[in-house]
């Protein structure tokens, strides 16, 4: 390995070859620099235009990510999109999401080693959406999107890279779940009749940004016949409070629960004039199971319950969160009814940060860094 | 290791499934002689009989790991 002068990542002499792709990618996942999938080869050249995209110097350090406490310089960030298959105008999303994860609320030490199957959803709110084309609608957790297949899989190449992740042996989730190759999503703000997330985090709608949330894989709710908006989001708050979940468990301490609605269905609640407060409201209301239920079950017993629960009293009913307000609603998908709960460990909360420039200034467009 | 960084001994109790990770996360954390005490799995769930002649089988280990000079 040697290093030129630009970039001071170590760097290894290939033959530049189609033929030779497949030698590069078997030397990269057999020494555990992958998700297993292929990656794109990080040329110097690759990295350099990955590296446009970025005001800051190649060496200057985002973050420190445990457990190795690995250093992510931009530099190392850039390596990692160009190996996921990113286009170099995702670095800013990237960077900002790198910022968001090492938050000490969001407990990243104890979520990259973790038995629970977390993954770090990539929620993008605002223009860069629509600049980025991220998708926010039809199969927003499935295939077919470049940005939001690219973005979740370059942060998880840099939880693995820079950060240690490995799995059964950092990372010791008993199953796991499909999102840790890449969980990203961008909000359906405009077919969205309330404030998207950012927004009810104090952004302007014309700010773009990244929130991580730590979440379970997305859980479908399937409900095409309520005709009120009561039935309809009891069907959710059942989804949201099964015995199996953590958050019954885990609603002592502060954490968040999540639950994505399409536009479809956000219309239709709103039509009865319900707010999204409204909404979160209902779900912690009905979001439930009964102390009777819970006790010596689960994971009764680990974590106190919340201090307005009588814990002896049999009925009382034990909910998911500590406050509505942990409830996050978010509008995303196509057509029809569905919704899906995601459902965390509870022992992280989500970040939000803005994309801005280094000197905090929030981007316009992922251009602003062109100069 | 927060409390040990702080001069305070500590005996990390882990099952021995997972002794490699723990050993590896000191590693990572430059905290090798943080004192492990490992105990056979699984420990969920089992009967209070069988908990207790497992934990019977650590009690020199916790010992040792709470009077080591460090």
């Amino acid at each position: 390995m040697h290093s030129t002068g630009f970039l001071t990542s170590g760097q290894l002499a290939v033959e530049d070859s189609f033929d030779k792709l497949s030698e590069f990618f078997e030397l990269y996942y057999k020494n555990g620099w992958t998700d297993g999938l292929p990656v794109y080869p990080p040329t110097e050249r690759a990295v350099t235009a990955m590296l446009a995209y970025s005001d800051r110097e190649p060496s200057d350090i985002v973050a420190v990510l445990p457990p190795k406490d690995g250093v992510a310089t931009v530099e190392k960030i850039a390596i990692n999109a160009v190996m996921a298959g990113c286009t170099p105008e995702y670095l800013p999303v990237i960077i900002t999401a790198v910022e968001a994860i090492a938050q000490p609320e969001y407990n990243l030490y104890g979520r990259q080693t973790t038995t629970h199957p977390g993954a770090h959803l990539v929620i993008i709110n605002g223009p860069v959406r629509k600049e980025l084309d991220v998708n926010c609608k039809h199969n927003v957790f499935g295939q077919g999107w470049r940005a939001n297949a690219t973005i979740g899989r370059a942060l998880r190449l840099i939880l693995i890279n820079v950060g240690g992740n490995q799995p059964g042996v950092t990372d010791m989730a008993t199953h796991g779940h499909p999102g840790k190759y890449s969980y990203c999503m961008g909000e359906d703000e405009e077919g969205s009749p309330w404030s998207p997330l950012h927004v009810e985090r104090g952004l302007s709608q014309e700010t773009s940004a990244v929130t991580l949330l730590c979440a379970e894989a997305p859980h479908n709710i399937n409900d095409q016949v309520s005709k009120t908006p009561e039935m309809y989001l009891e069907s959710a708050a059942s989804t949201m409070a099964t015995l199996g979940g953590n958050g019954l468990y885990r609603s002592g301490i502060r954490g968040e629960q999540a639950l994505v609605m399409t536009s479809e269905s956000a219309h239709w609640i709103a039509e009865f004039g319900w707010s999204k407060h409204d909404v979160k409201t209902f779900l912690f209301e009905n979001a439930r199971k009964s102390v009777r239920e819970l006790r010596n079950r689960g994971c009764w017993g680990k974590i106190p319950l919340p201090e307005f629960i009588d814990q002896g009293n049999e009925d009382a009913m034990v909910p998911i969160v500590q406050r509505a307000e942990d409830i996050v609603l978010l509008v995303a998908g196509g057509h029809q009814r569905h919704m899906n709960a995601l459902l965390t460990a509870g022992y992280s909360l989500s970040i939000t940060r803005t994309i801005a420039l280094k000197d905090g200034t929030p981007i316009r467009s992922t251009k602003d860094f062109l100069g | 290791m927060a409390l040990e960084r702080r001069g305070i001994p500590t005996a990390t109790f882990i099952t021995h499934v997972f002794r490699d990770y723990a050993r590896g996360l000191c590693r990572m954390q430059a905290m090798e002689a943080l004192p492990i005490v490992v105990l056979a799995h699984p420990v969920a769930a089992r009967p209070v009989a069988e908990l207790r002649e497992k934990v019977r089988n650590t009690y020199a280990d916790v010992r040792a790991a709470l009077t080591h000079m460090r």
